[in-house]
């Protein structure tokens, strides 16, 4: 993960925000990549930076989903029940942050990549960090506001 | 977007059209049409992803997984890749050189 304290925000607070809350199902994760692209195409970017963002805002938020099959260790049954995921795009010109948590209490079931390595082992895993390394400025982890959040930021241009 | 699949042949390799968009919501269906692909002995695997518009890290973990087990029994799996996104997220994770990756299908089984 790359560092979150390196780049500033934009100047001035950036009121525009999207929040999304969604059912923990994967089907729904195009919805926060629509969500992702719509926003991503108020701010301004390019559209290989729209699609940039729209992979990077899956990639954060399939952290928190359960896959649609079972995990070894699931109990009969099928998976357990995650809480909502909410999904938060805020933006300025030039600039887009996504955050995203489950909405459930701190070390709910389902938090960031737990049923996802157990299904598909750490390749995914660490396919999903060299992708947002890649295409993002910032990503990372943040504690506060409810529960563990997954962050991501981009500014217009390269990444640095 | 939904996804969907067909099953073709090229010479000797099996071919996997994907159309569509792979995620952690489609990635099971891809796996279990890998699998299915990847008995019955050696043998060459072409997955056709020129019909994807989106894939991600979960869809390429499949990919790898199958990757794996068909080398595992001496076959292969190729790629045949020609929009400009999906080449993007096989280069920054470093599997365009872990993949044979052609722009069409039959230039993929041919190699």
């Amino acid at each position: 993960m790359r560092g979150l304290a390196s780049q500033p925000e934009p100047a001035g607070d950036p009121t525009d925000r999207v929040v999304l809350v969604l059912p923990p199902r994967p089907e729904l994760l195009a919805v926060a990549r629509l969500a992702a692209a719509a926003v991503a195409s108020q701010a301004g970017l390019s559209l290989e930076e729209i699609e940039d963002l729209r992979l990077a805002v899956d990639e954060l938020c399939s952290r928190f989903l359960p896959p649609a099959i079972a995990a070894p260790g699931d109990q009969p049954g099928g998976a357990p029940t995650a809480p909502p995921l909410r999904v938060e795009l805020r933006f300025a010109p030039g600039w887009l942050e996504a955050r995203c948590r489950l909405e459930g209490p701190p070390g709910s079931v389902g938090g960031p990549g737990s049923r996802r390595e157990r299904v598909w082992g750490g390749e995914a895993r660490a396919l999903s960090d060299r992708i947002l390394d890649a295409l993002v400025d910032e990503h990372g982890a943040d504690e506060g506001g409810g529960g563990a959040w997954l962050r991501l930021t981009h500014r217009s241009g390269p990444p640095s | 977007m939904e996804v969907s699949f067909d099953e073709t042949e090229e010479g000797d390799a099996a071919v996997l059209v994907v159309r569509g968009e792979v995620d952690l919501s489609s990635a099971p269906q891809l796996r279990q049409r890998l699998l299915g692909l990847a008995t019955g002995g050696p043998r060459t695997v072409v997955v056709d992803l020129t019909g994807v518009s989106f894939i991600d890290s979960t869809g390429l973990g499949v990919l790898v997984s199958a990757l794996k087990r068909l080398r595992a029994e001496g076959g292969d799996l190729r790629l045949a890749v020609d929009r400009p996104q999906i080449a993007k997220v096989l280069e920054i994770t470093g599997l365009d050189t872990v993949f044979l990756v052609a722009p069409t299908v039959e230039e993929a089984a041919r190699r």
